[in-house]
């Protein structure tokens, strides 16, 4: 009764859509979620525009709402995800259908693998249930595909390297809560972390200077070196890189992080899109390119590059790591032991 | 069928199992008993594949279940003794799930699902979320669930605990029904008479340790004592002088109208005494075995060995 060996054979993620569809909180997280956007760009848009916006200062609007809920959803993806798979191995233990699971014939790669992609494949259903709502920003124009499609992509890791923290998570823990706990605990070192390096890093060379600290600006540039945000704090939680330049000559502190700042200034942004809003008409761009790495192993790579590989990395850790965890415990092939009978 | 040599697990300093070694040929349903702790669960977990042993190799079906887990999970439906249930999914959802996960082929599982939930008879449930099921019920399903991808080794820990006595005789014929489908059953329990109606060879564990292990017949062969219990009426007291009188007769205890009665030898002995009595015209009420003889060899043989080896087997 053996089928062909199948990659993407996976019975839990069918499981996992099934039996999370029909949970009341799900359609409570759904409303929420479209809420929390709908008002944002609403608030957005009404900041930007009245009867008096000429043409120009609409696709600036454009580049603030696309900004704005860009930022939301990712600020949403980092509070839900952990949430999401913080539970999902511990919570499988806790019913104790965990044993059960492993004494099929689902490898424990398939069960960490299927338990983050019910995951993620939940994150997308949010995303394409909000597509209406995201969709205000190609009206208003402004926005360059390759802006979003950067975004997609910085969101789609960010989205998946918690994914795997959360299931190490979930894996390392006995009870769900305490997964879960931990999962946003992760989550929290991994975006507070580096901006506390660089915070320690900058007090110690006072005559430094900071760069990429909001990376934000960088995914958003797609590339093309039109923004800059050099310096400034990060409004949005948002993969990037930041680095500290000592007075002179080679960095002294390099970070390649997600850099979280909710303090962040509205000036940053505003900069960002009185930027791209010039370099629109193809001009040159008026805003300094300071969206890549200048030296060192990753020179002349964008930094939202730089971060996607590196949370891809880190995915793929947490998921080897957690894979293992589950394997320690079911029996390994130990011939050599065996005892004469 | 099944061949656990040596088998050895520690828990850190605790050892659970300690050189448990025993045989269950195929088609027989085998009853592993013992006492609370005495080691059922964590040698049923063994033969799953679940658990490493610390030492010892475990072989179902030819198959070294530590060498190759995958393919002796193949062969073995294991039913725990709790339930893992999902919520927010039938019966008949939970049970394809699991088909699912053993790779029964796609277009088979609706019609292994049917026939499952009708063996267990809960088809009338199959759209009945499994969390509202009651124990009974869920128990059943969990005996369906291990049974999705057909194995031909059965491990079901204390699948009786929980059910009321009606259910108990339906997973009696249940489980001789598997049987005689060529199905090798393991059932553990540390309640006897539930397992002596139903198995045909036994394992006694004990602290860790496989006491004896076989057919009825080879267990109990050695076994000198058994005792009846027989209640009289008229004068007990004339009848238990009589009853001691007898050659057959270890000894008496008289309580009331009931005599318990300890033999020199089997339950067959018991007629001797009984014919004596009738030749006395001694009435008699009504006799019954005091234990049942599989109880006797439980009970004699874990008296003698706690003393060797412990319960804890710690150094
Ligand atoms: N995961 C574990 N960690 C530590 N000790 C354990 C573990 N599992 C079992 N033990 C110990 O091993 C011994 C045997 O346990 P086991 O569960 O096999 O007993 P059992 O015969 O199934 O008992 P019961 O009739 O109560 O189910 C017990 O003393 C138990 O405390
Ligand atoms: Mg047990």
């Amino acid at each position: 009764m053996s089928r062909p060996k199948n990659l993407f054979w996976n019975p839990i993620v069918r499981r996992e859509a099934l039996t999370r569809m029909r949970s009341a909180r799900t359609m409570l997280l759904l409303l929420g979620f479209l809420a929390i956007l709908g008002a944002v760009a609403y608030a957005a848009y009404g900041s930007q525009v009245n009867a008096n916006t000429n043409v120009f200062q609409v696709s600036r609007a454009g580049i603030t709402v696309f900004v704005a809920l860009a930022g939301t959803v990712l600020a949403l993806i980092t509070v839900v995800v952990p949430g999401l798979t913080g539970g999902a191995i511990a919570g499988e233990r806790e019913r104790q259908t965990l044993d059960l699971l492993l004494c099929t014939r689902v490898h424990p790669w398939r069960i960490v693998v299927g338990k983050l992609t019910g995951s993620l494949l939940f994150i997308l259903f949010l995303l394409v249930a909000a597509l209406p709502v995201l969709s205000v920003v190609s009206l208003l124009g402004g926005v360059q595909l390759s802006d979003i499609l950067i975004v997609i992509a910085a969101g789609s890791m960010t989205a998946l390297a918690l994914g795997a923290l959360g299931i190490l998570a979930s894996c390392v823990n006995r009870r769900a809560a305490g997964a879960t706990l931990s999962a946003y605990v992760a989550t929290f070192l991994f975006f507070a972390v580096p901006p506390l390096i660089g915070a320690i890093g900058q007090a110690s060379h006072p005559n430094g200077v900071v760069t990429g600290g909001a990376s934000f600006g960088y995914m958003t540039s797609g590339g093309g070196g039109r923004a800059l945000i050099a310096g400034g704090p990060a409004p949005f939680p948002i993969p990037g890189a930041s680095r500290i330049l000592g007075p002179s000559g080679p960095p002294v502190v390099d970070m390649l992080s997600p850099v979280v700042s909710i303090s962040g200034t509205l000036s940053t942004l505003q900069s960002q899109a009185n930027c791209a809003t010039f370099s629109g008409f193809g001009g040159p761009p008026i805003c300094t390119a300071a969206d890549q790495v200048t030296d060192g192993a990753f020179n002349g790579w964008h930094y939202w590059q730089v971060g996607l590989l590196f949370q891809g990395i880190l995915a793929l850790v947490c998921i080897a790591l957690s894979v293992l965890v589950l394997r320690g415990r079911v029996p390994r092939t130990r011939r050599g032991e065996r005892v004469a009978g | 069928m099944i061949d656990a040599r040596h088998l050895v697990r520690r828990f850190g300093t605790h050892i659970a199992l300690s050189e448990c070694s025993f045989e269950v040929d195929r088609g027989t349903i085998f009853g592993l008993v013992g006492p609370n702790g005495a080691g059922k669960t964590t040698t049923l977990r063994i033969l799953a594949g679940l658990l490493a042993p610390s030492g010892g190799t475990a072989f179902v079906d030819g198959i070294d279940v530590g060498a190759d887990p995958q393919a002796a999970r193949e062969r073995v439906g294991w039913m725990p003794d709790f339930f893992g249930v999902y919520e927010r999914m039938t019966a008949a959802e939970y049970l394809s799930f699991y088909a699912d996960c053993h790779r029964v082929p796609a277009r088979r599982v609706p019609a292994v699902v049917a026939d499952l939930l009708e063996l267990v008879n809960l088809a009338d449930r199959a759209a009945t979320p499994v969390d509202v099921l009651s124990r009974g019920m869920k128990q059943r399903l969990c005996l369906a669930r291990s049974l999705v991808h057909d194995p031909s080794v059965l491990l079901l820990d204390e699948p009786a605990s929980g059910l009321d006595p009606r259910a108990r005789v339906e997973l009696r014929e249940l489980l001789r029904e598997l049987r005689d489908m060529d199905k090798t059953i393991v059932v553990s329990s540390h309640i006897l008479p539930e397992l002596a109606e139903m198995c045909t060879s036994f394992g006694f564990i004990h602290g860790g340790r496989m006491i004896a292990s076989g057919p009825l017949e080879a267990i109990t062969g050695p076994i000198e004592r058994s005792s009846v219990r027989i209640e009289v009426g008229g004068d007990a007291a004339t009848a238990e002088r009589l009853v001691a009188s007898l050659a057959e007769v270890h000894a008496v205890r008289c309580d009331g109208q009931v005599l318990d009665i300890e033999l020199n030898g089997p339950h067959e002995t018991t007629s001797a005494v009984i014919a004596a009595m009738v030749r006395s015209d001694v009435p008699i009420r009504a006799v019954a075995p005091r234990t049942s003889s599989l109880e006797e060899v439980f009970m004699q043989m874990t008296s003698t060995d706690v003393g060797e080896h412990g319960v804890r087997l710690q150094r």
